[in-house]
């Protein structure tokens, strides 16, 4: 089966992967605190 | 160079006693960042960064919101006092949420802060953990908190620490969190070792595998979620470092060096991650960030880089480099020189592989 290009859209069914897929490098990726803590 | 602080004791009191916190052990101080140390970090920050840099402060405590709005009003106009006039400044607040109320809410809607809420699930596995000192849990205070959030339409993430029973009902966790909406975005963070003042201890902790286990079956309750919006924290990270997308979280970036802890009276140390050995502390914010954080200058910091560096050589070699670059040096202090996740977080990485190749992602 041939490979798509990384971080290519592909048909994916999954909500969650298709939204990362759209959102790849868009600024609403770092609106939030990424901070490893508790 | 690039700071972003962490001050992590805006004041070191709670009105919790989590009993898995960083401070569970120690003796609790009344402590709070004075004036004059608030004048100190907002300047030398500012002074210490790239005219055009993006500066985050991260709010910590303790509970920071023991420190009161009239703190935060003086935090904010000394940002846009100290402020280069292309730097951009953003504000971080991690809060329990007990003592949320209109008057912050108010506060954070105007400033633009950005909260983040711990709450680790329902209450059966929130209250077991995060209690008042007289032992009562503080679930519903906490959703009380959320709540003025939400009626307020501050948006905020939830921290959720991944503790020793909630470890065991991942569906149960997933399906409060995705059911509920209470937030878009949620970070399953594992109980680990507590710094006791004189050394670790993991009485409360999780086991590895098992934290990992728990992610395995999160990621396949993520996966079938029709919940698109919903961010699930370190599974999202890992998904975006297979993509080869841009990456912020600090357990995948290969380097801590960005953030750094201050603490109340000014002292400055590597990420609290470590606890707070005399090795990873630095100096003191009056003596300026470019003496202390400059490995030429200061023999503390050079001898932190040099265990980054040293922590991680077997690392370049894996296969995983590429996703997880090494991980989080905390997790080598943990482990006393060995990465505590590093065996289990491969099981996961290769978990996760296996699905995006299903879709053809990877």
């Amino acid at each position: 089966m041939k490979k798509s290009v990384r971080g290519k859209i592909s048909p994916v069914q999954l909500a969650v992967l298709q939204r990362i897929l759209e959102e790849k490098n868009s600024d609403s990726t770092k609106k939030v605190i990424w901070h490893a803590e508790f | 160079m690039e700071i972003n602080p962490i001050i992590k004791e805006v004041t070191t009191d709670c009105n919790l006693r989590c009993k898995y916190c960083f401070f569970a052990k120690q003796e609790r101080k009344r402590e709070r960042v004075n004036a004059e140390t608030l004048k100190t970090i907002v300047s030398k920050i500012c002074e210490c960064n790239p005219d055009n840099q993006e500066i985050i402060f991260y709010w910590h405590g303790g509970e920071p919101l023991l420190a009161g709005i009239d703190f935060y009003e003086q935090a904010v106009e000394l940002q846009q006092r100290f402020k280069k006039s292309d730097q951009k400044i953003r504000n971080g607040l991690e809060t329990n949420a007990t003592l949320l109320n209109s008057e912050w809410a108010d506060f954070f809607g105007k400033t633009g802060f950005e909260i983040g809420v711990s709450l680790d699930g329902p209450r059966e596995y929130h209250d077991e953990y995060r209690c008042y000192p007289n032992g009562r849990g503080s679930f519903n205070d906490v959703m009380k908190g959320i709540r003025v959030l939400k009626d307020n339409e501050i948006k905020f993430s939830v921290i959720a620490v991944v503790n020793k029973r909630s470890v065991l009902a991942p569906e149960k966790i997933f399906r409060f969190f995705s059911s509920n909406e209470i937030s878009d975005f949620v970070n399953l963070v594992p109980a680990l070792g507590i710094e006791t003042g004189h050394g670790l201890s993991f009485e409360c902790s999780v086991e590895p595998a098992s934290y990992i286990d728990f992610l395995i079956k999160v990621f396949d309750l993520w996966m079938k979620t029709d919940r698109s919006e919903l961010r699930i924290l370190p599974l999202e990270s890992i998904v975006r470092a297979f993509l080869g997308f841009y990456q912020e979280d600090c357990r995948f970036t290969g380097e801590c060096r960005k953030s750094i802890v201050i603490e109340y009276n000014g002292d400055i140390f590597a990420c609290n991650t470590y606890g707070y050995g005399d090795f990873f502390k630095f100096g003191s914010i009056e003596d300026g960030m470019e003496t202390i954080l400059n490995p030429q200058k200061s023999p503390k910091y050079q001898n932190y880089l040099n265990f980054l560096k040293k922590i991680k050589t077997n690392c370049f070699k894996c296969k995983w480099y590429g996703i997880c670059k090494g991980g989080c040096p905390g997790w080598y202090y943990l482990g006393g020189g060995k990465n505590i996740l590093c065996q289990d977080f491969k099981r996961l990485f290769g978990y996760i592989q296996k699905n995006l190749e299903r879709y053809q992602l990877v």
